[in-house]
């Protein structure tokens, strides 16, 4: 119980000194990308960008006053350097019923868009528990939603 | 059977029936709040079934509290007494089932290293991180299970009621969750992505222990065990003292207790039945506890044997 009591006064007292940043990454992505100007984007292999797809890019690029570093590849190829931490980003066209969808975490959500199961839907995925990027990140998501 | 109960102990009866009641509105308003609140993230199905699980003692205490009030019949000519004791078992078991659920989930989590996602939500027009929504219905959760908790407890003090007991400790471990569950939604805000996890298998530790305990003593009622002590698996005070003061008006006698439900069932073997035998003044212990005791039984020797012992061979 006093182990209970002391954490809570601790909590209590981190959140008094930082509560403008919350919530912030685990692996620091956010950080990273603002320090060092630059985001890595993984793209997932297609005949041709939208161009929603290319103003969410941009936009991103000139919010976080970053650099882009693009790679293109298949799917699960760009996923699980997602899930590695060696991308900060992964855009493409995936299936609502992804079986990725535990381990990253995709904007905006694909379970929640309705409607047909087998279509595909544009959607970015960053790497999970990194909710400071992934907040910032929901704030742009919705242009990729845009005229579908 | 209530019959025969004093008024005291009928109108806390009827306190702890409504408490009951009180529980399960209160607790199913709470987890109508978590899912609203928890969205679709994977916290929530954590946090669903330990609300449901946690509604079954009170549910169970309702639910026997209207067996055992029916009158004794021919296909069970003992009543329905005993209906309190497998109820005080099914809440034991569900206080076990929360803990070990809430270890395993936690103990996973940290051994996958995985790290929960808590995204930002539309809330009337603006965009708040969910956290912050979860905080708040945690915050809700807490106060039902402190105030009912708080109680129950000298309630089930003045019953003996295990099942009323073992919600009490049910209503404990919802708040103590509900309070590592804000501490964890803090954490992860600050990037410590175990904080949840953390958080919650230390409260699992306390939760299994409560719950193992009840289960051990649901246990010893269910198979003729000395009467227990509330909440604890040691033989109750009351029972010491009634098989002394037993033991001692009859010399040579060996004295049983059971308990069935709230009742104490006496047997006293090795002597012939004693026609000048009152039960209202064989009770030893505290007066207000005297209507536990219902019956006493005398069983001389020839009318007892042991099936673990060899039979005595025939000349």
């Amino acid at each position: 119980m006093t182990r209970l009591r002391g954490s809570i006064l601790m909590l209590a007292a981190a959140l008094a000194s930082g509560c403008g940043q919350l919530p912030s990454d685990p692996e620091g992505t956010l950080e990273r990308v603002r320090e060092g100007h630059v985001v890595r984007i993984g793209l997932v292999a297609s005949k041709e960008r939208s161009l929603q797809e290319r103003q969410f890019v941009a936009e991103l690029a000139s919010t976080l006053d970053a650099r882009v570093s693009l790679e293109t590849g298949a799917a699960d190829e760009v996923l699980g350097r997602l899930e590695e931490g060696k991308l900060d980003l992964v855009l493409g066209e995936f299936h609502r019923s992804s079986p990725w969808d535990s381990r990253v975490t995709f904007l905006p959500a694909l379970k929640k868009s309705g409607g047909d199961k087998t279509r595909t839907v544009l959607a970015a995925a960053a790497r999970n528990g990194e909710n400071g990027w992934i907040a910032l990140l929901h704030h742009h998501a919705s242009l990729l939603e845009q005229g579908k | 059977m209530t019959g025969t109960l004093p008024s005291p102990v009928l109108a806390d009866l009827g306190r702890a029936k409504r408490l009951e009641w009180w529980t399960l509105g209160w607790m199913l308003s709470v987890v109508v709040v978590m899912y609203f609140a928890m969205g679709s993230s994977q916290a929530m199905k954590t946090a669903l079934i330990e609300d449901f699980l946690s509604l079954i003692p009170a549910a169970v205490f309702l639910i026997a509290h209207r067996f055992e009030r029916k009158e004794p019949n021919g296909r069970f000519p003992f009543g329905y007494n005993r209906v309190h004791s497998l109820a005080a078992l099914i809440a034991a078991v569900a206080l076990v089932g929360i803990g070990s659920f809430l270890l395993f989930d936690s103990a996973s989590t940290l051994l996958k290293r995985e790290h929960p996602t808590i995204e930002p939500v539309e809330l009337f027009g603006r965009e708040v991180w969910l956290g912050w929504v979860m905080i708040a219905a945690l915050v809700y959760s807490v106060v039902p299970p402190v105030i009912l908790g708080r109680l129950k407890q000298p309630v089930a003090e003045r019953l003996q009621d295990a099942v009323l007991d073992t919600d009490a400790m049910m209503q404990k471990a919802d708040w103590q969750t509900g309070l590592a569950g804000i501490g964890g939604i803090i954490g992860v805000g600050f990037g410590f992505w175990w904080a949840d996890a953390v958080a919650a298998g230390l409260i699992s530790f306390s939760i299994l222990h409560d719950g193992l305990t009840s289960v051990r003593v649901a246990t010893a009622e269910l198979v003729d065990g000395t009467p227990r002590s509330l909440g604890k698996d040691d033989v109750a005070e009351d029972a010491h003292k009634l098989i002394q003061a037993l033991e001692t008006r009859y010399p040579g006698a060996k004295v049983r207790l059971r308990e069935s439900g709230r009742y104490i069932h006496a047997e006293v073997v090795g002597v012939d039945a004693d026609p000048d035998f009152d039960i209202e003044s064989a009770w030893p212990g505290e007066p207000e506890h005297s209507w536990r005791l219902v019956q006493v039984a005398f069983v001389p020797l020839r009318g007892t044997r042991s099936p673990l012992q060899p039979a005595p061979s025939t000349p």
